[in-house]
């Protein structure tokens, strides 16, 4: 039972994070650092639901070094590196929590969709993240346009498992009351 | 001995012994991996050095670099086949650190979406740094002086796109010239990206920049006399300008209207209807600009000539042509170019701006080295 709780505050705290990566708060300067701040505690958040061990953490650390660095030196080939870097880091850490999230569908008996889900979302990144490798030698507008491309399919895989993780805690939550009244 | 044997052979081995064999064997080969384990940490470090020192080249390349940083660079480029090196040594540590992960049982497609990432990084990083200039450069430039009255003098400047500085002043020995417009003001951002106010052209890696200057003939003339002339900019940081100045000395000149079109990137077509008769024996350029801008033919009445066919007698009323080319490309030019005879000079003002490509920014860094 309280596993089952333990599984909808994971999902939770999974669906803020999410939510919150959803904020375009770049374009306040050292605005950023916050909103990373806030998606990496989330996250963390939502682990601490889990028993399963992931080097999520290992990655979280990586990130806000990488994502401080940044902020401080402001050289435009770390810039490109940096952006790739901190992409791909979320990428990872979005892996390590779709593990879990199959394993709760299997758990549930949910035949959802996550395993799809999770697939799409990382070869959508994975393709801005090889496009943004290029950034550098690209001339401006193309700069601009691969930046502004890639952010918004950035946002539009992550409303999607936004909405996916929503509706799998729902799922989740509806066994813990069939749970409870039996 | 062989009754022994054969009771040796009757024994049953228990299968929790052979079980414990196995356990035995699997134990020796980690404690034997254990021993190598230095290894993976030795490739780390080495990645995390050639990574390091990769962004700390591009770093000393940059722009934002301080003044001091930059009397230890002096004017030194650094060859692209380091950066390659550099680049090559990376991507074969990280091939070899992939193989030894997918060997262990690490998930594959991962580790070989990571290693391709940073192979795509790595040698996109050694391309761009390849293309980055140590420090601006002037672009070649060749203006002609009036007598009288200020002068304008523009000269345009190449620097890395992230370069931030820009030019404060003109330097030839003791003559400072401050910069025509106002300059402090430079940090233009455009869409997240450093646009300068006074950029002129935008390339992929490069801003063409303008840099404008006005002076009577006395500064003129004390910045004629001087060997070396030097833009400052604003970091104080002083590059040379490769500039030649002559000053307009043609009065007599031959009655005429003039046409001048540029023709493609390193030549130009000027056409002249002379309003009097008049004998012209030589191609005109200031001298300082003789070996770089040729007369390759020019043309009366349709017919070709070249300059062995001078002198040339030419009537009232008739057009020629002069097809001439600048030789060595690129260079900014703002002349008088025409013929002189004994009649005269029949000669117009050539204003030639380069249209800049990579290739071209490469061959003024060329120029300069």
């Amino acid at each position: 039972m309280n596993e089952t709780k333990d599984h909808v505050k994971l999902l939770q705290w999974f669906a803020i994070a999410l939510f919150l990566q959803l904020l375009y708060l770049n374009v306040f300067k050292y605005v950023n650092i916050l909103q990373d701040i806030l998606v990496y505690g989330a996250y963390i958040k939502s682990l601490s639901y889990s028993r399963q061990v992931t080097p999520v953490k290992k990655y979280i650390v990586i990130a806000i070094v990488l994502a401080l660095v940044s902020n401080i030196f402001s050289q435009q080939l770390l810039f490109y590196w940096s952006t790739v870097f901190i992409a791909g880091i979320d990428l990872l850490i979005i892996m390590e929590f779709g593990k879990i999230l199959v394993s709760l569908e299997q758990r549930y008996n949910a035949h959802g969709p996550t395993a799809r889900v999770i697939k799409k979302y990382v070869i959508i990144v994975f393709a801005v993240i090889v496009s943004w490798t290029m950034l550098s030698n690209l001339p401006r507008d193309w700069q601009i346009g691969l930046l502004m491309l890639g952010a918004f399919l950035l946002f539009a895989v992550n409303i999607r498992l936004f909405f996916h993780v929503l509706s799998l805690r729902k799922h989740v939550k509806k066994r813990s009351f069939v749970v409870t009244y039996l | 001995m062989s009754d022994l044997k054969k009771q040796m052979d009757h024994i049953d081995i228990p299968k929790s012994l052979h079980k414990r064999s196995l356990q035995g064997i699997e134990q020796a080969s980690k404690e034997q991996q254990k021993s190598q384990r230095w290894l993976p940490k030795i490739i780390t470090i080495a990645v995390t050095l050639a990574a390091g020192g990769f962004i700390a080249l591009s770093i000393e390349q940059g722009g934002t670099i301080n003044h001091q940083a930059s009397t230890f660079l002096i004017q030194e480029h650094i060859s692209p086949y380091i950066y390659w090196g550099i680049a090559i040594l990376c991507i074969s540590i990280i091939l070899f650190v992939a193989r030894r992960k997918i060997c262990s049982g690490s998930d594959k497609v991962k580790t070989l979406g990571v290693a391709a990432v940073l192979i795509l990084l790595l040698g996109n990083s050694a391309l761009f740094l390849q293309h980055q200039l140590v420090n601006p450069l002037v672009i070649p430039t060749s203006i002609e002086i009036n007598k009288d009255g200020q002068n304008g003098i523009e000269i345009r400047y190449i620097t890395n796109r992230n370069d931030h500085r820009y030019v404060k002043s003109l330097q030839a020995d003791d003559v400072i010239l401050p910069i025509a417009y106002f300059t402090s003001e430079q940090e233009n951002l455009i869409n997240g990206f450093y646009y300068p106010y006074d950029a002129y052209q935008v390339l992929r890696y490069q801003y063409i920049r303008d840099a404008y200057f006005q002076a009577d003939l006395s500064v003129i003339e004390k910045i004629l006399a001087s060997k070396d002339v030097y833009l400052i900019l604003s970091d104080e940081v002083k590059i040379k300008a490769p500039l030649s100045i002559n000053i307009n000395q043609n009065d007599n000149q031959v009655p005429h209207q003039s046409f001048s079109a540029s023709r493609g990137q390193d030549g130009h077509m000027i056409s002249f209807i002379l309003e009097q008769d008049a004998v012209f024996d030589a191609f005109y350029v200031p001298s300082l600009l003789e070996n770089q801008v040729i007369l390759i033919e020019f043309i009366v009445n349709n017919q070709q000539f070249t300059s062995k066919d001078f002198p040339i007698s030419l009537k009232k009323g008739q057009r020629i042509e002069l097809i001439i080319q600048y030789k060595d490309s690129p260079f900014d030019m703002n002349a008088s170019v025409g013929l002189s005879g004994p009649d005269g000079y029949l000669i117009t003002k050539v204003f030639s701006k380069v249209y800049f490509n990579e290739s071209m920014v490469k061959k003024v860094r060329e120029m300069n080295e």
